[in-house]
């Protein structure tokens, strides 16, 4: 901080390296996951985004820190859910055998698959889900599977798939991360994406900074929308609500390519998962058609 | 305090510096962080990265209009698409498993001439599910698809196209590349000479891709009469073109010429005899000096495309066989064999050299790594990612036991001989960089006793060391393990005295150790005064850190002290706002006015270094190098510009553009946060608020 983050950024590298050893050395492996990630997120983005993108995950990493030092003081998803952040973990059997934990059944449908592969050499495997209609309990899950970078991934859920099962969330004040309690009927392809709630993309937005707000460490955060647009302007793309023109969310530049015909289409209805900087679009549906990510 | 304070009170403190500009911790509305708080910029950062995160994106100054377009071509229905990615898509789960890969680039084939026929396209919004099928037939799935195809390429590498139903000797040089080449095929196929003539109708108006496409499909009924135009083709400005073409009339009945490809490789191709009583042939591909890395495939694939296995074994004198065995010890000949094979559908021939080729052979490892005395090897590179593993290799060597017996003179237990064999190479040597390594050794086999002696002996001899730069360089590692510890047990206090007694070493001589230093040298001073810079400030020693800032303001001012380094102290001077803005820009002047260009250049370049990013935020530097450009006559002003340009070579062109544009805003004032235009509240950071300030435990007694 005394040199500067703007000048940080083009030495993140370096600078992360040392405290990723001491930290493997403390066993906070969620933490070195997320510090040992830091450079290559920062780089992800442009050069002017840099210096502030530092600030915040910087600032992310010293909350992180105090929460784990002051849990006595946070409420008890709060405290569960820092202490996953740093790296403890809770067993598949344990969760399911808590009566506490939030559980949430009906039809859900697989609306993102992504791998990612991690500096420890581990394949994360995560399948964003999506419940069909209203109803009790959270409405988005997260599976989360960790496989060896050389071992065989497992086939898993597809995107496109859906079923019906029971799910239980790990501790949270915004439950997001769950397990598979029980599957009640076989998985099957959706011939279409579940109906969406009749909410624009800033409800979208005020639900994101909600989450936010209780869980000041949120990652990656799945926005459903109706009717919103594509713009184009230069090269970049951007997400924007017809009914307030102040919001207007950049897409992934790598995206540009396939989202670009979206922008002919009047309104966008559609999933997407916002990372705090760039939305990635994943489904919608158009007068023109259903479009999905690659 | 709102999002709108942190935004422009600690953020723009938080991007140049804390130690250039601290936060005002006043200025934050009901001043709940203490400034005396030592966690307090902490505090701020992560404060200010959460208001950062409840911030809507800027939006852009304007969205283009997007035209919609007519399509020519339907979009297949929608019951379809799903079915033609899962076909055509690119994920491996996509492509049906009976169609292996020869039988899917003919269904590919098969569906796009059906597309064509039918004047369907596929749905755009499918089309980057599918980018591999498109490249292939994209002339044959509509405009639609060559448009989406030909995106990333150049105004004048694009092409328009409009798709016409039935071609004639008319409108078919109006339609897509590849039915223009398939026109022109069926023509010549019909009469030669009338096919021709069309194409040298339209020749000279044509890219190069297309000359090339045409000149292939005039390969269909080659003959004499062909001759003269393909002789006019040796001057065509592209050299596909003319090798084409050089091909082509080598082909025609009575040719004397030599295939120009072949001709290029074996222009390429060494050959030598080995071998005392029986002589073996061995081949050599020398590549062209512009290929380096692993170029060469690409090259070796493009160069070898052309030419026919038998040819060119029939050049070397050489059956295919003895060619593939001639050619085994070089890196590219089998691969390029293997691709010329291939390309001709011999397999037999292609199996014997893809397994010639280095790859498929077992490795020789070099022996390099064996010759090492040492029976252990700490592998650093490979140490994991922690520091509790450590990755030994290790390895016997009978001659071991010779050097075992060697150091009874020093103990007769590997622990106590290693103890004073150590403690006997440091009383001997008087090399600072020797006895940091002994001390490292030291501690890594666990001889705590002899570190310590090892580090007063580093001590005693750095009392006497002339070379700076290896002092310094001593201390920032030093610092690091003191700051971040390992997971072996160090001796803390004693490493804490070696970096004092080392840093004292280097701020009492830096300033004469500076003077009249050549090029090289001073390189590798910056580099160690930087690090040891920041290692000094992490210490925590404050004597210790104000006799090396002192340090800094006397260099500035001895005129013997190289440019360079000069340049770095007035920056750091700058950095940590010991000196006043003004004093900064006398200094400045001083050092870069009437100097050689070699040496303001030097002072520059260090002045400037550091990163773009830092020059950007920092807008009292940035405008004290405008200032004092500004202030230069013309002549002045020429003489300067090779010292700007080396001073900003190392920023990269979006950040040059960008320190332009922040020029061009002109304005030398620093910018007063109070003027900037209030955002107003972000109501959900002010309701996220309490529980941030819980969690840093702001406003709780600790």
């Amino acid at each position: 901080m005394e040199r500067g983050i703007a000048g940080f950024v083009a030495n993140a590298a370096s600078a992360c390296r040392q405290i990723v050893q001491r930290l493997v050395d403390a066993k906070a492996s969620a933490l070195v996951t997320r510090l040992d990630s830091l450079p290559s997120r920062l780089f992800s983005l442009t050069e002017a985004a840099r210096p502030q993108a530092a600030v915040v995950e910087l600032g992310i990493l010293h909350l992180i820190a105090e929460a784990n030092r002051r849990q006595d003081a946070l409420d008890p998803a709060l405290r569960e859910d820092v202490r996953q952040m740093v790296g403890w973990t809770q067993t598949r059997d344990a969760l399911l055998g808590d009566a506490a934990a939030v559980r949430s059944a009906g039809r859900w449908h697989v609306i993102v698959r992504r791998i990612e592969v991690q500096p420890d050499k581990l394949r994360r495997l995560e399948t964003w889900l999506l419940r069909e209609g209203e109803g009790d309990g959270p409405r988005f899950a997260l599976l989360m599977d960790f496989v060896p970078l050389l071992g065989a991934a497992s086939a898993g859920l597809m995107r496109g798939e859906t079923f019906e099962a029971e799910l239980v969330y790990f501790a949270s004040p915004v439950p997001l991360r769950a397990l598979i309690a029980t599957q009640t009927s076989p998985s099957s392809i959706a011939p279409a994406m579940p109906t969406l709630p009749e909410a624009g993309l800033a409800q979208a937005w005020q639900a994101y900074q909600e989450a936010l707000g209780a869980r000041p460490w949120l990652g990656d955060w799945p926005l459903l929308f109706k009717r919103a647009r594509v713009r184009r302007s230069g090269e970049a793309l951007f997400l924007t609500d017809p009914a307030d023109t102040g919001l207007c969310l950049p897409i992934w530049p790598d995206q540009a390519a396939s989202v670009l015909p979206l922008a002919e289409a009047d309104v966008v209805d559609g999933v997407g998962l916002w990372d705090g900087w760039r939305i990635r679009l994943t489904q919608a549906e158009t007068e023109l058609g259903r479009w999905i990510d690659a | 305090m709102s999002a709108h304070d942190f935004k422009t009170t600690v953020l723009p403190a938080l991007l140049v510096g804390t130690s250039r500009q601290p936060i005002d911790f006043s200025r934050l509305s009901d001043a709940a962080i203490s400034p005396a708080d030592p966690k307090s910029g902490l505090k701020a950062l992560a404060l200010t990265g959460q208001a950062l995160r409840f911030e809507r994106p800027a939006p852009p100054s304007d969205y283009a209009a997007i035209p919609i377009r007519n399509p020519s071509r339907r979009n297949v229905p929608e019951a379809l698409r799903p079915m033609l990615v899962r076909m055509f898509g690119d994920g491996d789960a996509t492509v049906l498993p009976f169609f292996r890969s020869g039988y899917h680039d003919s269904l590919q084939l098969a569906m796009a001439l059906a597309f064509e026929a039918r004047r369907l396209q596929p749905h755009p919004f499918d089309f980057h599910l599918m980018r591999s099928f498109l490249r292939a037939h994209a002339e044959r799935l509509g405009p639609a698809a060559c448009r989406w195809v030909d995106r990333e390429k150049g105004a004048e590498e694009k092409r328009g196209y409009f798709d016409v139903d039935e071609l004639n000797d008319g409108n078919w040089h109006q339609t897509t590349p590849a039915r223009r080449q398939q026109y022109i095929e069926d023509r010549r196929r019909q009469d030669a000479n009338a096919g021709r003539a069309l194409v040298e109708a339209v020749w000279p108006n044509e890219a190069a891709d297309l000359r090339v496409s045409l000149l292939q499909a005039l390969r269909q009924g080659l003959c004499s009469a062909d001759a003269a135009f393909l002789e006019g083709l040796a001057k065509d400005r592209a050299p596909r073109v003319r090798e084409l073409a050089e091909r082509y009339l080598s082909r025609l009945p009575g040719a004397t010429g030599q295939n120009p490809a072949l001709r290029s490789v074996m222009e390429r191709i060494v050959r030598h005899e080995a071998g005392f009583i029986r002589k073996r042939v061995t081949l050599k591909l020398e590549l062209p000096a512009t290929v380096i890395g692993n170029g060469w495939r690409g090259w070796v694939a493009e160069s070898f495309e052309e030419v026919e296995v038998d040819e060119l074994a029939r050049g070397l004198g050489l059956g295919a066989a003895e060619m593939i065995a001639a050619a085994a010890q070089d890196r590219c000949l089998p691969t390029a064999l293997t691709i010329m094979a291939f390309r001709q559908g011999n397999t037999a021939i292609a199996r014997q050299a893809y397994e010639a080729t280095p790859e498929t052979q077992p490795r020789q490892f070099a022996p390099a790594n064996l010759i090492n005395l040492h029976w252990g090897t700490l592998v650093k590179s490979d140490g994991g990612r922690g520091t509790f593993r450590e990755a030994w290799r290790v390895s016997w060597r009978p001659e071991f036991s010779i050097a075992l017996a060697e150091a009874l003179v020093f103990g007769v237990t590997v622990e106590e001989a290693a103890s004073n064999a150590t403690l006997d190479r440091a009383a001997r040597t008087s090399s600072i960089a020797e006895l940091a390594d002994l001390v490292r050794a030291a501690l890594v086999a666990d001889l705590e006793s002899t570190a310590k002696a090892t580090i007063s002996r580093l001590q005693e001899a750095a009392v006497s060391a002339s070379d700076i730069t290896d002092l310094m360089k001593a201390v920032s590692p030093l610092v690091t393990i003191l700051r971040y510890g390992t997971a072996r047990k160090l001796p803390g206090e004693a490493l804490r005295a070696l970096v004092t007694a080392l840093a004292v070493e280097v701020n009492a001589g830096v300033r004469l150790g500076s003077h009249q230093l050549d090029e090289q040298t001073a390189r590798a001073r910056l580099a160690a005064m930087r690090d040891y810079d920041e290692a000094v400030g992490f210490f925590g020693d404050h004597a210790l850190l104000e006799t090396w800032r002192r340090q800094l303001a006397l260099m500035l001012d001895d005129d013997q002290v190289t440019a360079s380094i000069a340049g770095f102290c007035l920056r750091r001077l700058h950095d940590l706002r010991i000196w006043d803005e003004g004093t900064v820009a006398a200094a400045f002047s001083r050092h870069i006015g009437g100097r050689p260009p070699l040496l303001a250049g030097g002072f520059l370049e260090s002045f400037l270094s550091g990163g773009a990013e830092i020059v950007l935020q920092d807008r009292p530097l940035l405008h004290l190098v405008d200032a004092w450009l500004c202030r230069l006559g013309e002549e002045d002003f020429m003489e300067a510009l090779p010292l700007l340009r080396r001073s900003f070579t190392s920023f990269d062109a979006d950040a040059r553009k960008r320190l332009l544009a922040e020029i061009g805003k002109g304005g030398r004032e620093t910018v007063s946060f109070d003027a900037m235009e209030q955002s107003g509240d972000n109501l959900a950071f002010d309701r996220a608020l309490p529980l941030l300030l819980r969690i840093l435990g702001v406003g709780v007694e600790e």
